[in-house]
């Protein structure tokens, strides 16, 4: 937040936070969003589906990478429940996806998660894919890591959630901000900007 | 864009543990975790007593890659200390968790961590910007005047660094010429 503020000055003279800033090695805004399909999945009622990016009807999608043990996610449940129920009738739908090839965060994990503890922390689809082909592809490498997808499944916006960890922090809504642009027949001002959280570890092939 | 991040939790007590022990003495004093600013960080760096390198390992108490592959950097020290690497864990947990510090020096002492430990006394995924890194693990290998000469990454999915990367650089890097 210090460097934040340090930076003000920089920032008000040189363009928008973050224009032209990359942090993701594999996709950028602008791009096709990768496809998915038939990925395993649990429904907020609990039930086991499936997630098939084509299938989604929304005019904006939220693809957001996550993890069950990662602190930095369960910080975040609240907000993305919250943005969840708030955009659901605006045509915005909200992909959860997990890749960790640990047992906390893989299929049998999630379904409990969901079971157990969907008191209203779980309002999305979450899905599995146990080959990471999908997060890889999508460049994740942290998690919560989010992609706003636009009509045409372009990416349109990449990052974080917010620009603090702690909601009461938080002075920019970059995912709302970019989907409410959107929803709007703008371009999000905000493209991309740096997600925090934790490592995704990708299995050496 | 700043902070935000990341993973963990807290703070301590630690700060007053203990005066920074060598890095590269095994037997330096019960392992401990220090807190230090960024600015006390960098400072360490340059002024490793005689170390040709310094290998900074950033973790965290809940990066599960982190703990797993922690014992390398054990064994690197043990290995490489005497011939001039000194190695510090940097852990990027909340500084205001006591919680996770406490989880951390235990975590420390079951690794046997005898180096520099320490643990960032910055906001919260201060870190994360400071070292310009989205992810960790992430290793970081300095010369003795506290520049950073090569740096290893989880951030490129299609290029994730492995320790054994690590150890080879290091192991290149000692037995060069001068």
């Amino acid at each position: 937040m210090r460097k934040v503020l340090l930076s003000l000055a920089a920032l008000a003279i040189v363009a928008p936070a973050f224009a032209g800033e990359r942090y993701n090695k594999v996709v950028k805004p602008g791009d096709k969003a990768p496809d998915f399909s038939g990925i395993p999945a649990v429904s907020p009622s609990g039930e086991q589906t499936s997630l098939t990016l084509s299938d989604v009807k929304e005019d904006v999608v939220v693809v957001v990478f996550l993890a069950n043990h990662c602190p930095a996610v369960v910080g975040c449940e609240d907000r993305l429940n919250e943005f969840t129920s708030e955009y659901k009738d605006k045509g915005v739908r909200v992909v959860g996806l997990c890749v960790n090839d640990i047992d906390q965060d893989k299929l049998p994990a999630i379904k409990k998660r969901v079971a157990d503890k969907n008191d209203g922390k779980i309002n999305y689809i979450y899905g599995y894919d146990e080959t990471q082909a999908v997060g890889k592809a999508y460049g994740a490498v942290n998690t919560p890591s989010f992609f706003v997808l636009d009509k045409d499944r372009t990416i349109r916006y990449l990052g974080s959630f917010d620009d603090n960890m702690q909601e009461a922090k938080a002075t920019k809504h970059y995912v709302k901000d970019a989907v409410d642009a959107l929803l709007a027949g703008k371009s999000p001002a905000i493209e991309e900007t740096k997600p925090f959280g934790c490592g995704i570890q990708y299995t050496k092939k | 864009m700043f902070r935000k991040s990341a993973l963990v939790l807290a703070a301590c007590l630690a700060g007053s543990l203990a005066a920074p022990g060598r890095a590269d003495d095994p037997k330096a004093g019960p392992i401990a975790l220090q807190q230090l600013t960024w600015a006390e960080f960098e400072k360490h760096l340059a002024s490793t007593d005689g170390a040709k390198y310094t290998l900074v390992d950033a973790w965290a108490t809940t990066c599960a890659p982190c703990k797993e592959n922690f014992p390398h950097l054990v064994e690197m020290h043990e290995k490489y200390g005497p011939k001039g690497l000194a190695v510090v864990s940097l852990s990027l947990d909340d500084a205001e968790d006591s919680k996770a510090i406490a989880e951390a020096e235990k975590f420390l002492k079951e690794k046997h961590a005898t180096f520099t430990n320490v643990l960032l006394k910055e906001e919260f995924g201060a870190g994360f910007d400071r070292l310009d890194i989205s992810a960790i693990p992430a290793v970081f290998l300095y010369g003795p005047d506290g520049k950073e000469v090569k740096r290893f990454t989880m951030d490129d999915p299609n290029n994730q660094f492995t320790y054994d990367e690590v150890e080879k650089e290091v192991a290149a890097r000692l037995s060069a010429p001068k």
